[in-house]
């Protein structure tokens, strides 16, 4: 099949609660560019508030946009200039092309790149598609070890691979992570494989803390025991919570010199116990998605340090992306659910 | 245009070659001033460049006279310094973020052609524009000047440290200016040539030596840094790492050269054998640090010469006479 002439199914948002599966033409890829055929798609937080509220922040659904952007698929096509033997590579999608121009790219930051087009982002479409356009350095390879689910899962991964690269956990590291969502349960994972000696995850959700234990981890119900009666002194605490008491008490458990990292995404206004920082010398670090983290994430997947298909909890074909946005409310013990654009 | 090519190895001359035409996001820069650099050598004897001919010239900056269809970044009329590398994106080491070891190396100059020239054709996102007052056959230097910031990222940070640098050319007096900015406690430099040291000492350097014997630092050195790329200074300076020191190859040794350490002092006094390669994130500050004032253009070029004297520029390179030589086609 001759993919570039021929149309495909897309799911579109048009406004809150409204999506349809709607036809269009696959793209052609330009320059630099590689044509993915979507294979899996992890549903993000981000997905669930374009679809329950219809914008995050300043980014507001004005047209129809297409979500996901937890992405892995097969290369059907290249562009002029791409590297050879790219195509039918199995590939994981890195999801912000990012302008390689600006200070921040050039000073290697490119996560900051004000000028990034992320996939799901109003206006830029998404993934839930069954062809995706990405800049060919930005389609990563994967090995068969790594399942497509999996592959498109490295994207949170990656965003715990870079918190922990922010926070300086390395062999001996002492780790608290608050929030034992996706991302919380990725990152506690990660952080047992740069080396960690002790993992705590706390949350709110008996389910969620069974999964942490799950992968090793001890727990910690804050709502039935606080952090400072379990006696935990991290040297870094990894905050995925966005919970600004859970921020408060996880701050003011973290050993002299030690480190914070922030990554849940909460009120803009969090108190801070800011002599107790100042007293013990922590610092503080913001985190904002990654860059250059996919060859790691792809090594922690593929050596099975990390485990990604054990987080799908459902999976979802084109027409039923309304049961994966909304099966995190609807069924407990939700972790990841997966849209598979193909079927 | 007029320009520099080498067309085979060991043949290189000035001639006629087409005007470059830019792509949708390139730019063509007016060369105002090509510095004249060891690659350039290499190239010549038939290294590097994956096939010739070619227009080389890696380090240069110039004027903007004519835009690709999508470039809205900069105007015809600006002032640009430009970052050579041509990354791939897409291999292993540029997905690290460490695109100066891209497995796909590829620069103006070396695979593409380059700034030897008239006119050059550059990517709109490797142009460094210059402000207004700030001489454009001076910011030449700023590609090799962000060589060597990256050698100063590699290093880390070393606050009071007294420095050793083998090596006092072009590069050696730009680590020396910038180890004074970075705060060392002292730099010393050794080199045979008396010329050179002399203009080291023109610059501030604490002790210029033709050996580093002749110095009285007990414990040696905490950062020493080779800009020679030959063995005897590099198996000299090793052995004066102070305890916990760090020794940077800077200078580019032939392919096959081989040096001798002692693995058993390495060990036992923790010291750091380290590399620095070319550009990585480093072009932009050097931009800045060279429109501050980092570097004293008319000290550090000894040499403008018109571009029909390319050939004469390479081989008083090769000769070793003076410091940065630079070709200006807007001369004579």
């Amino acid at each position: 099949m001759d993919v570039t002439t021929s149309t495909m199914r897309v799911s579109v948002l048009r406004g809150v609660h409204d999506l349809a599966v709607v036809e269009r033409p696959v793209p052609t890829p330009g320059p630099g560019e590689v044509l993915v055929q979507v294979a899996s798609v992890g549903v993000c937080g981000s997905d669930i508030h374009y679809y329950e509220q219809g914008r995050i922040g300043p980014y507001v659904v004005e047209q129809p946009l297409v979500l996901g952007h937890e992405a892995s698929g097969r290369v059907v096509a290249t562009g002029d200039g791409v590297a050879p033997g790219r195509a039918d590579q199995r590939v994981s999608v890195e999801p912000g092309a990012t302008c390689r121009q600006c200070e921040q790219c050039r000073a290697g930051r490119y996560n900051l790149c004000p000028d990034v087009r992320f996939l799901a982002t109003p206006p830029v479409d998404g993934a839930f598609c069954e062809y995706l356009l990405v800049p060919a350095g930005d389609a990563h390879p994967v090995p068969d070890a790594v399942s497509d689910d999996a592959a498109a899962l490295l994207e949170p991964l990656s965003v715990a691979v870079w918190s922990l690269r922010r926070s300086g956990v390395g062999v001996g590291t002492r780790v608290l992570v608050t929030g034992a969502g996706a991302i919380g349960l990725l990152t506690a994972q990660a952080a047992w494989a740069f080396g960690a000696t002790e993992v705590v995850v706390t949350d709110v959700d008996e389910g969620r803390l069974a999964v942490a234990r799950a992968q090793g981890s001890r727990t910690i119900d804050v709502s039935v025991t606080s952090l400072a009666e379990a006696g935990v002194e991290p040297d870094v605490l990894v905050e995925c919570s966005g919970n600004a008491r859970a921020t408060w008490e996880a701050v003011g458990t973290v050993a002299r010199a030690g480190r914070v990292v922030l990554v849940g995404m909460g009120g803009d206004e969090v108190r801070l116990p800011l002599s107790y920082v100042q007293d013990r010398e922590l610092q503080l670090f913001g985190s904002f998605r990654y860059a250059n983290t996919w060859p790691d994430a792809i090594a922690l997947a593929a050596s099975g340090e990390v485990s990604l298909d054990e987080l799908v909890t459902s999976h979802h074909g084109l027409d039923d992306v309304e049961a994966a946005l909304t099966a995190p409310a609807r069924v407990p013990g939700t972790v990841k659910p997966v849209v598979h654009p193909g079927c | 245009m007029k320009a520099a090519l080498i067309s085979a190895p060991g043949q290189v001359e000035v001639t006629t070659v087409p005007d470059p035409t830019p792509g949708p996001r390139d730019v063509v820069v007016q060369v105002a001033a090509c510095g004249i650099c060891g690659t350039d050598l290499h190239i010549l004897q038939g290294e590097f460049a994956p096939s010739l001919p070619i227009v080389p010239g890696h380090e240069f900056a110039g004027e903007v006279v004519a835009l690709g269809s999508a470039v809205t970044e900069l105007q015809v009329g600006d002032q640009v310094a430009v970052d050579p590398s041509l990354h791939c994106h897409e291999c292993r080491y540029c997905r690290i973020g460490r695109g100066n070891l891209c497995q796909s190396f590829a620069a103006l100059g070396v695979t593409v052609s380059g700034g030897a020239a008239e006119f050059a054709v550059a990517p709109v996102a490797s142009c460094f524009r210059l402000p207004a007052g700030v001489s454009t056959t001076d910011a030449a230097l700023v590609e090799p000047l962000s060589c060597a910031v990256h050698g100063f990222d590699v290093l880390g940070s070393h606050l009071a440290d007294d420095f050793l640098i083998y090596g006092a050319g072009t590069m050696g007096l730009m680590m020396m200016e910038l180890a004074k900015r970075a705060g060392a406690a002292s730099v010393s430099m050794v080199d045979l040539n008396p010329a050179r040291l002399e203009t080291a000492k023109l610059l501030g350097c604490d002790n210029t030596v033709t050996s580093a014997d002749e110095l009285d630092y007990p414990y040696g050195w905490g950062v020493v840094v080779d800009c020679t790329g030959v063995v005897a200074a590099i198996e000299d300076g090793i052995p004066r790492v102070d305890r916990g020191g760090t020794f940077l190859q800077f200078g580019v040794s032939a392919e096959k050269a081989e040096a001798r350490f002692s693995p058993h002092r390495v060990y036992n006094h923790e010291i750091t054998i380290t590399g620095s390669m070319a550009v990585l994130h480093s072009f932009e500050r050097a931009g800045a640090l060279f429109v501050a004032g980092a570097l004293q253009p008319e000290v550090m070029i000894s040499d403008r010469l018109p571009l029909g004297s390319y050939v004469e520029a390479l081989e008083q390179f090769r000769a070793g006479v003076g410091r940065k030589i630079v070709v200006e086609p807007g001369r004579g």
